[in-house]
């Protein structure tokens, strides 16, 4: 899982020119791999960047092989070397982001002289190696990252706050970072779903739900995107009815505190309900607007989706549009969509529409939204190196190119989002609706109790899915149990 | 003993005392190392969990962690809604799995038992053990996609095979549908053992048998059995204890839902723990847990083991 | 036979088969169920299999396509994973090591407790079981803290040591049960030509419990092999698992299924490997029947 000993591994493995210089760091066990021949397709891009490897410019490659060239860094008033010689540790999971940003590490360790170890996981190990971690104090990692849970941390006091790595000028460059670039639903997140007067981290993606249509069904059957959820409630019954194979719409019905809910909050909203009628001691969940929308989310699927919809995270979701299986998703993160329309994973590559999310004639428009951002924690050896890593990262620089030269759609700045080069490439109607999206997002804000009561939440949720119970039940359940949990 | 009296050299009297201690004390030094290893695992680990267990350690309030809060986490663990009803959840998960691995495990290892070919029996001796390889977080994986109501092979192949309507496995009959893949997964080993243990049973007490004109069945009840108690027993008692903290294929396969259907205790220990950041009451669980397990293991040698197994 | 089969039907006036037809009928039920049971046991293997060598997205179509053209590039490029392969040598290197540790300590541990008085016998064996009773996920915590203290984090040893405790009361407890099974007589009859306690143990013993130590050292293996938590919370880089590489194809917006199950066929294979290996030993009962006889 450490990506930065794989990547010497990787390139030793396959021989590719570089057996000098990097011999030294593999360590044993890797000579296993020498049969080589033709790369991983994607793999191939790793070799750009690797020249570089020790720091050192060996005659001729180095410099010219970065992934980026440097002189996109030297513009801001930092000082990149301070940290010369140091390392810093993250933790991740395994995230587009990080499979995209891999192959430009090397420049950043050109830039600065630091050594990036990475250590990604799926998104379960993940979360319990990082709580390992953090409640035994033990430091290992300098930066991770984190949704959901950041105000749990910030409450347990494992959060080091950014503003003074920002007052620092050595550090931080406001006029050549340009923190307005980021949007601002981002930013309210970054400053712990806006409960904190300080900066929490800093933004690696952002995605907001939308919905996923078949343009093929919508054609054979006349139907036009559907605005509101009345609307949508008919084009899904019409493609259940008549198609044989195909159901109406898809969405998550798993329990956790980042599935069924995550969708359902999207409505809630949209029917006018809050989340938290008075925080901590009136929870919304149980108002009437809120049970309508359970209503809606809970009848949709029972009535137009798969069959056992409580059972379908998100992966399930995701496999079950790209078979041809469903006419719809009705609300999910628009990064399912490279998903989508990769031709080597989905049947219906070329068949795919996406539109914002439907709300209520009675309702407004207000899509949820989330954002992985990077931490550093307070038993961190070197969180002004991990700071360091997080302002490379999310830099123009940095989010230009893997959003335009490669194939990256979660910026987080908005620059990246109106460029025209970005907008062909991910289609017009894409950046649109994720721009429209994004500016309309009505986040939830996670407190620091909410993965306790989120997960009660869900578990009542998925039993209204099941039809266990009725959804007016279940939101009173939800409502006491968030309630109760303060 | 008896080799001491060749040599009369010092070096020799040495290395025939270092025998006799060796002799002597054969018993200590063979559980030694074995003693040594047990503990530590079950020291650290155990009074760890006794003293979280009995202190605030809510990650949330810093403040008050560590301070002595006598039996308040289990008083929060187990008021916790569901609290009571995960143990009888756990229990018969633990029960019907137990069953079927022990039957299904011991039917195919008398019947492999009986082949006379040996490249048949080989090849499905071997057949029979690889479910266990695979690790489990793969078999959820593989299972939920294999099981999904809209892309799954098996209710497509049950809906084109038979006159029925397959049933949404993770929705209908969840605690069943977990239940049954651990069945694929574990029933491999109760069959390597008591394919062991049959193995080890003396072909003269079977020619005995047979040659008295016993049916098969009698053979299995008076003569087999018997011998192979230890083993059976042994096998059984273990795998209810791995089934008993069983935690990755099911968290995988349902996140022990749908609602709570299949919270296991295991499952309130992780979501105490790594979710709530309540390590108190994650711990208060895991005590109670442990305390539970140990009396019915222990009832069980006592009952089972002593006074039939052994005698 | 003629003779044998008349005397049955006398003996078993109400029985219609002959011993023949019987048998007959026997072996075909037997065959029967093992055949079922090997169909139950592929079919998710093979479906497994399957999706390694289909194209991402053939990989989960329905209906599924029984016939297709084998593609190998899911295995090449896991060839290639740097961290897989490494991690893939690395834990067969620290499983194997502690197997056989596992089995040194404890072999000799389950024989004193078969064969001597032990006091207190009874809680002796329930604390050896009780170190299997906490949940992983309780047990690791204490475990990350002492090895960091030690310097031990992500070291081979500290993963060593791990699965030597996973596996101590399993090799301790079936092991017993094995030597329990083995009549005393042998031993006797050994040191009445001469060896020693502990010769007739290795020489005796041993041999007759070899199914036994072979089917040990088997869930030994694999409970190693397959185990999650530990790898993930203890090691980092140097002692890395192989089960936790399989998971580097689970992403949190994509499965790569191909991937995915290529790895977890990868992963079989040693314990494939290692059943082969051991399995004559398996099926090998007690060869000197006649000295229990008496």
């Amino acid at each position: 899982m450490a990506r930065e000993s794989s990547r010497r591994r990787f390139i030793s493995a396959t021989g590719l020119g570089l057996v000098t210089g990097l011999a030294g760091c593999l360590g044993g066990g890797d000579g296993d791999t020498t049969q080589d021949t033709g790369s991983g397709s994607e793999d191939n891009t790793q070799d750009t960047g690797s020249g570089s490897e020790d720091g050192t410019e060996d005659a001729g490659e180095g410099g010219g092989d970065l992934a980026i060239p440097l002189s996109e860094y030297e513009g801001a008033d930092i000082d990149w070397r301070q940290f010369e010689g140091s390392e810093i540790n993250i933790l991740a999971p395994q995230h587009p982001w990080m499979d995209t940003i891999e192959p430009a590490i090397p420049v950043f360790e050109e830039l600065t002289g630091m050594t990036v170890i990475t250590n990604t996981f799926p998104e379960q190990q993940f979360r319990t190696k990082r709580l390992t971690d953090l409640t035994t104090g033990a430091g290992e990692y300098d930066a991770f990252w984190n949704v959901r849970t950041v105000n749990q941390y910030r409450k347990s006091g494992w959060l080091q706050p950014l503003d003074e790595f920002f007052q620092d000028d050595s550090l931080f460059d406001e006029k050549w970072y340009d923190r307005d670039d980021l949007f601002d639903v981002v930013k309210w997140r970054c400053h712990a779903d806006g409960k904190w007067d300080k900066w929490s981290g800093l933004p690696l993606n952002t995605e907001v739900q939308v919905q996923f249509y078949r343009t093929d069904l919508y054609e054979k059957h006349g139907l036009e995107v559907a605005e509101t959820t009345e609307e949508f409630i008919e084009n899904a019954r019409t493609i259940h009815e008549n198609e044989s194979d195909v159901i109406g719409t898809l969405g998550r019905g798993q329990k956790g505190y980042g599935m069924a809910p995550y969708i359902l909050n999207t409505f809630v909203q949209e029917f006018g309900a809050n989340i938290w009628d008075s925080f901590p001691d009136d929870s919304g969940l149980d108002s009437e607007k809120a049970i309508g929308a359970a209503d809606f989310y809970v009848n949709l699927l029972q009535d137009y989706g798969p069959e056992g919809p409580g059972s379908f995270t998100w992966s399930d979701v995701l496999s079950a549009m790209q078979s041809g299986t469903a006419g719809h998703i009705v609300s999910d993160a628009n990064l399912f969509w490279p998903g989508l329309t990769d031709p080597e994973a989905s049947d219906v590559a070329d068949r795919i529409g996406v539109a914002p999310v439907p709300y209520p004639e009675s309702g407004s428009f207000g899509p949820n939204q989330s954002t992985w951002q990077m931490n550093t924690s307070q038993f961190a050896d070197n969180s002004a190196g991990a700071f360091l890593f997080m302002i490379w990262a999310t830099s123009k620089p940095t989010n230009n190119w893997m959003h335009i030269d490669q194939g990256a759609g979660f910026s987080v700045r908005r620059g990246v989002w109106e460029n025209d080069e970005f907008r062909s490439r991910v289609g017009e109607t894409y950046a649109d609706v994720t721009i429209e999206s994004q500016e309309a997002a009505n986040p939830i804000s996670f407190d620091e109790n909410y993965p306790e009561w989120g997960q009660k939440y869900s578990e009542e949720l998925q039993r209204a899915i099941n039809g266990e119970k009725t959804p007016t039940e279940a939101m009173k359940a939800a409502a006491s149990a968030a309630e109760n949990a303060f | 003993m008896m080799n001491a009296t060749t040599k009369e050299s010092s070096h020799a009297s040495v290395s025939s005392r270092l025998r006799e201690l060796w002799n002597q004390y054969l018993p200590y030094w063979l559980m030694t190392p074995m003693v040594l290893v047990m503990l530590v695992i079950t020291i650290f680990p155990g009074a760890y969990d006794l003293y979280l267990s009995l202190v605030k350690y809510k990650m949330t309030s810093p403040d008050t962690i560590g301070e002595f809060t006598g039996l308040t986490n289990y008083v929060t663990a187990f008021t916790e809604a569901g609290a009571l009803d995960s143990f009888v959840i756990t229990i018969t998960f633990v029960g019907g799995a137990l069953a079927l691995e022990a039957v299904f495990g011991f039917v195919i290892a008398a019947l492999l038992h009986g082949v006379e070919s040996d490249r048949t029996e080989t090849f499905y001796r071997v057949v029979f053990i690889l479910p266990m390889a695979v690790a489990p977080v793969t078999l959820a994986t593989i299972s939920r996609i294999m099981l999904n109501s809209e892309v799954g092979i098996i209710p497509y192949l049950i809906e084109q095979l038979t006159p029925f309507a397959a049933p949404v496995f993770l929705s209908d009959i969840p605690l069943l549908t977990v239940t049954l893949v651990d069945v694929w997964h574990w029933t491999p080993f109760m069959f390597i053992i008591f394919y062991a243990g049959l193995s080890s049973v003396p072909q003269t007490l079977l020619d005995a048998a047979r040659v008295d004109g016993a049916p098969l069945w009698r053979r299995y009840v008076h003569v087999i059995l018997p011998y192979m108690k230890p083993v059976l027993f042994v096998a059984i008692l273990i795998r209810m204890i791995d089934l008993f903290r069983h935690f990755g294929l099911v968290f995988s396969l349902t996140r022990g839902g749908p609602g709570t259907s299949t919270q296991l205790v295991s499952l309130n220990i992780y979501e105490q723990g790594f979710r709530f950041v309540d390590l108190g009451a994650a711990a208060a669980i895991a005590v109670v847990y442990l305390v539970l397990i140990i009396a019915i293991a222990n009832v069980l040698i006592a009952k089972v083991g002593f006074e039939g197994v052994w005698e | 036979m003629a003779t044998a089969d008349s005397e049955e039907t006398l003996k078993h006036p109400e029985r219609r088969f002959s011993k023949d037809t019987r048998n007959r009928l026997t072996a075909i039920g037997r065959h029967a169920v093992l055949l079922v049971w090997a169909v139950v046991v592929l079919f998710p293997l093979y479906w497994l299999v399957s999706m390694s060598l289909k194209p991402a997205r053939e990989a989960i179509a329905l209906p599924p396509k029984w016939l297709f053209v084998p593609i190998f590039s899911n295995y090449a490029e896991l060839a290639q994973n740097g961290e897989f392969v490494y991690a893939f040598f690395n834990t067969v290197f620290m499983v194997s090591v502690s197997v056989i540790v596992v089995l040194l300590i404890g072999v000799p541990a389950a024989y004193v407790l078969s064969r001597y008085d032990i006091p207190r016998q009874r809680d002796v064996l329930v604390w050896i079981l009780s170190s299997r009773m906490l949940p992983p996920i309780a047990v690791v915590i204490p475990f990350f803290v002492i090895f960091r203290k030690l310097n031990l984090f992500d070291t081979r040893i500290a993963m060593m040591f791990m699965y030597i405790t996973i596996n101590i009361s399993l090799v301790v407890w079936v092991m017993k049960a094995f030597f329990d099974g083995i009549p005393e007589t042998l031993e006797e009859a050994a040191r009445v030509d001469g060896a020693s306690r502990f010769q007739s143990f290795l020489r005796v013993i041993l041999p007759s419990a070899k199914p036994g130590i072979f089917s040990v050292a088997i869930i030994s293996f694999i409970f190693a092999w397959i185990e999650l938590l530990f790898g993930l919370v203890l090691t980092n880089q140097t002692a890395t698992t192989v089960s936790m590489q399989v998971y580097q194809f689970i992403g949190v917006k994509q499965i790569e299924w191909g991937m995915l199950a290529a790895a977890s066929t990868a992963v079989i294979v040693p314990v494939l490997v290692f059943l082969i290996a051991v399995n004559k030993y398996l099926a090998a009962g007690l060869s000197f029947g006649v000295v229990i006889k008496e």
